[in-house]
């Protein structure tokens, strides 16, 4: 027991630091990395001996992302017919103008895989290999979607255009 | 020079701006680059919003980790949640178990009016021999230790063919120390749960699987050892140990109580 908290706490301030650029709420972000970290405890056995202990603990921690993405899909969903007219329309308020200076502001403006990509292989520095293990989709589509997400990424620095905000509160 | 063969592609472009090239290969994307200023532009930019997001995010790798999710405390708290669900399901278990009796404590009047044969039963003997040689061990008292409690009573009940119960004594004084698999007469198995009280008297709990009788609790003595032996289903059960026959008793009737929900 001692051995699997050795091998899985040095990979924990990474795993904290992707769950939040993705999420960016602290509370949040450290309830997703217990969450993985509690499946991986729970499923250690069932790991790949040879595999790579790192991309196996980030693949956990996206795949409760993911779930937890698709449930507040729904929850959003149901809220949306009395929610819509409260959310401001991008672009109207002042302050938001400023916010676009900030790359964590045009990350989140970014699609959720193009977003993924981008910090696992530009932040974490997971090989693209691993990217693509941990994001279950092949390489190519990681090479694909690494240069679509820092081309919008550029185009929403250099020109301060306005990004369409995505993401989901 | 075989990397300067191939074309230079998106892919090489991507691999530059994370510095994942060999020496040779980053050589002629460079040289390909010379040549166009407007993509030698772009990867420019793709470089300094990497840095930037990299050193904007890196202080929260930097934050001290909150005590919740240091791997051993995630540990702790699964073991502690999984011991306590166990318990629950192993309690529910052996309500059926006693049930299937009439329950316990109507034990002596099933033997007097319902004629169940108090046979004898090799059981005590058998328990008692396990017994005398694995307590005196020191560094292997056990084969699976009791902080792998779940792991522990999977395993064994997997080799009983038999859900076995763990019962939890440290109320009348014995902590679970662990389990361990041994033969039973030529092609049964037995399982062995070994518990310690503080002054370092050990307690064993023997199951043996293929038992054909069916008998309620009772105790046998053997020497300076007594066991209180069980049989139920086709099991046998043997709680052994030194101790005098009316605390072993009563250390069996709290186990079963215990095991049965309290009560």
């Amino acid at each position: 027991m001692d051995e699997i908290a050795a091998l899985i706490e040095p990979h924990i301030p990474a795993l904290r630091r992707y769950a939040w650029a993705l999420l960016r709420d602290h509370e949040a972000a450290d309830d997703l990395v217990q969450d993985c970290l509690e499946r991986a405890v729970g499923r250690w056995r069932l790991r790949r001996r040879d595999g790579d202990l790192k991309a196996w603990l980030f693949a956990i921690q996206h795949n409760l992302f993911i779930d937890g993405l698709r449930r507040k899909r729904r929850e959003l969903l149901r809220a949306e017919v009395e929610d819509l007219s409260g959310i401001p329309e991008p672009g109207i308020e002042q302050e938001s103008r400023a916010a676009m200076r900030d790359i964590l502001a045009c990350l989140d403006a970014l699609p959720a895989d193009q977003r993924a990509v981008i910090l696992l292989v530009g932040v974490e520095d997971l090989s693209y290999e691993e990217a693509a293990r941990v994001l279950g989709v092949p390489i190519g589509t990681v090479m694909s979607r690494l240069s679509r997400g820092r081309e919008k990424l550029r185009r929403y620095l250099e020109s301060g255009a306005q990004p369409m905000l995505r993401r989901v509160k | 020079m075989t990397g300067s063969e191939l074309p230079v592609g998106e892919d090489d472009l991507s691999a530059l701006v994370d510095g994942r090239l060999t020496p040779e290969r980053a050589a002629t994307v460079e040289a390909y680059l010379a040549a166009r200023p407007e993509e030698a532009a772009r990867i420019q930019a793709d470089r300094a919003i990497r840095a930037a997001l990299r050193e904007r995010l890196a202080p929260k790798a930097g934050e001290p980790v909150p005590a919740r999710l240091r791997a051993a405390a995630v540990i702790a708290e699964r073991r502690r949640i999984r011991r306590g669900r166990l318990r629950q399901a192993l309690a529910a278990c052996l309500v059926l178990l006693a049930g299937g009796t009439g329950g316990w404590f109507a034990r002596d009047l099933s033997e007097r009016f319902w004629g169940i044969p108090a046979r004898p039963a090799p059981l005590p003997q058998e328990a008692l021999a396990a017994h005398r040689i694995y307590t005196v061990e020191v560094v292997h008292p056990v084969e699976v230790k009791a902080d792998q409690g779940a792991h522990l009573a999977q395993w064994l009940s997997k080799r009983l063919g038999r859900r076995l119960a763990i019962p939890d004594l440290e109320g009348v004084g014995f902590r679970l120390i662990g389990g361990r698999l041994l033969p039973a007469g030529r092609s049964d198995v037995a399982a062995q749960l070994m518990y310690g009280a503080q002054d370092g008297s050990r307690l064993t709990l023997y199951v043996r699987c293929g038992e054909a009788g069916r008998w309620d609790l009772r105790v046998t003595k053997q020497g300076e050892f007594a066991s209180a032996t069980w049989a139920t289903g086709g099991y046998g059960y043997a709680l052994s140990g030194a101790l005098d026959p009316d605390r072993l008793m009563m250390v069996a009737r709290a186990a079963l109580s215990e095991m049965t929900g309290g009560g």
